[in-house]
């Protein structure tokens, strides 16, 4: 087990980096207690680490902006009203992301033709392509043409998964969650977790011209 | 065998996270982002303000919950004495007794009614503890009634009750049994239902104590008198009169307060140490002859014509 741990350590810390501010250690369990004692500003702390993984992890799963933002608002709002009932014992992003997947799945159930939508099919005009100069601040054309042929692929080959390997694979990357956590919160074994894993990155490695 | 058994450590793995972090950085719109964070600091304002509202109302709350718990436990007692029959509690008898040998100091707010009584309607002084009114005391004394003469036909007897008469006067004279127990009927007819089997007690001089009159049987006059007296009146009256103790009937049932212990016989006066007792006279009737007994209000029971 602590090879898992080890793993999902040096996964996560790049992520992570990305979203914590310098200096901002304290975790989002502490975080959490903070907040339920009145301090405004530790959700704002809560929320501006995870904002972009929520968000991510709806869009590549709903491949629809506005559903996403709308589904969005809602896990944070759900969240919001349940927080007198976060148990400080349990990990706050695995709470988060059940929160999400629920409503995603609830979405789901109530339109269940919106799961064929394109990620291109954006509603507020922002396609693919914008979105990659948004990543590409140098504006190098070239990088930005490698970058979307890349990402074309990378998310070409996420639709093509299996919605499990997809949610898997999502909640790893996107989530920071470990093997073990991801199989808490889907109810499902460990080892039907790491089988999902593996196959969705050896799709996505396939997708980028690695067959190993 | 050779694949990697954590999804995601290997180097391979890891270049594919890297590279899908380089191009998945969506995030939301700004606008959403501000909502969200207004409906946080309204849910936490929110909450403030109802958990000071909910701790202000548990403060009052608390504050308030004794007294409504008295209010309660006084509402339920009330309406529990409304519930009980009111004849439960009126049959039951709790004369102040006061036995032979004992003297009990007497009740100081009795004792004074009795003063004044005595002061301005009894010519004999302290004697009489539980006489009627005066103006029924004076048509007594002039004749116009049979208990009357019986009162005034033993002058130094210490029976104080209207109602009571010598049993050797009573034997004489039935016309002034049937008068009085006509009186005791009328009285008994007019007297509130809570007040017709009151327990023994010191009628007001303003208001003549009436005599009870018991249409039942003998058993169920346990109920008014003392089972213990009620028995020994049974069989005192049976052994007597050699009258089958069932058929023998309580006439009327008087409380009184006696001088001393003799119980108002004359025979027995002059050793009874001085005592207020406190009892009943009862007339008895055992096929046809009255007897009228005078006890104590436990268990003494005397005739006192000496038979």
């Amino acid at each position: 087990m602590g090879g898992i741990v080890d793993a999902a350590s040096a996964f996560h810390t790049p992520f992570r980096m990305q979203a914590r501010d310098a200096g901002d250690t304290e975790t989002d369990e502490a975080l959490m207690l903070a907040w339920q004692a009145g301090d405004v500003a530790a959700f704002d702390r809560i929320y501006e680490r995870h904002r972009g993984g929520v968000y991510r992890y709806l869009l590549r799963h709903c491949r629809d902006r506005a559903t996403a933002e709308e589904l969005h608002q809602d896990v944070w709002l759900k969240l919001i009203a349940a927080r007198a009932r976060f148990d400080a014992a349990a990990r706050f992003t695995t709470w988060l992301y059940s929160v999400a997947r629920n409503r995603m799945i609830d979405h789901w159930r109530r339109n269940p033709a919106q799961r064929l939508v394109s990620l291109d099919d954006d509603g507020d005009g922002r396609g693919i392509g914008e979105l990659l100069e948004d990543s590409d601040p140098a504006g190098n054309p070239q990088g930005a043409a490698t970058v979307l042929q890349e990402t074309a692929l990378l998310v070409a080959a996420l639709e093509a998964l299996p919605a499990a390997q997809r949610d898997a694979f999502l909640l790893h990357v996107e989530g920071g969650l470990a093997v073990g956590e991801i199989a808490a919160l889907t109810s499902t074994p460990a080892e039907t977790v790491k089988s999902r894993l593996r196959y969705a990155y050896k799709r996505l490695r396939a997708s980028l011209g690695d067959p190993a | 065998m050779n694949e990697d058994p954590v999804p995601g450590s290997s180097a391979a793995d890891q270049e594919v996270a890297r590279r899908w972090r380089r191009q998945s950085v969506e995030e939301p719109p700004s606008s959403t982002d501000v909502r969200i964070r207004a409906a946080a600091r309204q849910a936490m304002a929110t909450s403030a303000l109802t958990g000071s509202r909910t701790q202000r109302d548990r403060s009052r709350w608390t504050r308030f919950m004794p007294l409504a718990a008295a209010a309660s436990v006084a509402l339920l007692a009330v309406g529990l004495v409304r519930l009980i029959p009111r004849e439960q509690y009126q049959a039951v008898p709790t004369p102040e007794l006061a036995r032979p040998g004992e003297t009990p100091e007497p009740d100081p707010a009795a004792r004074s009614k009795q003063d004044s009584a005595s002061d301005t309607e009894r010519p004999t002084g302290d004697q009489l503890y539980a006489v009627p009114s005066a103006p029924e005391s004076r048509d007594e004394a002039e004749g116009t009634t049979a208990r009357t003469h019986a009162l005034e036909a033993a002058p130094d007897s210490d029976l104080e009750v209207r109602s009571a008469m010598p049993a050797e006067a009573a034997a004489n004279d039935q016309t002034s049994v049937e008068q009085a127990a006509k009186a005791s009927e009328q009285a008994r007819e007019t007297q509130a239902p809570d007040t017709a089997i009151a327990p023994p007690e010191i009628p007001p001089a303003a208001a003549p104590p009436a005599s009870r009159r018991m249409d039942s049987a003998f058993g169920s006059t346990v109920s008014a008198i003392p089972a213990t007296l009620a028995v020994r009146v049974q069989n005192d009256a049976a052994r007597r009169t050699g009258v089958d103790p069932e058929s023998i009937r309580i006439v009327a049932v008087d409380p009184v307060a006696w001088q001393d212990t003799s119980l108002g016989c004359e025979t027995a006066r002059a050793s009874a140490p001085e005592a207020r007792v406190l009892g009943y006279v009862v007339t008895v009737d055992a096929g046809g002859t009255t007897l009228r007994y005078h006890t104590d209000g436990r268990d003494q029971v005397r005739v006192c014509d000496g038979k």
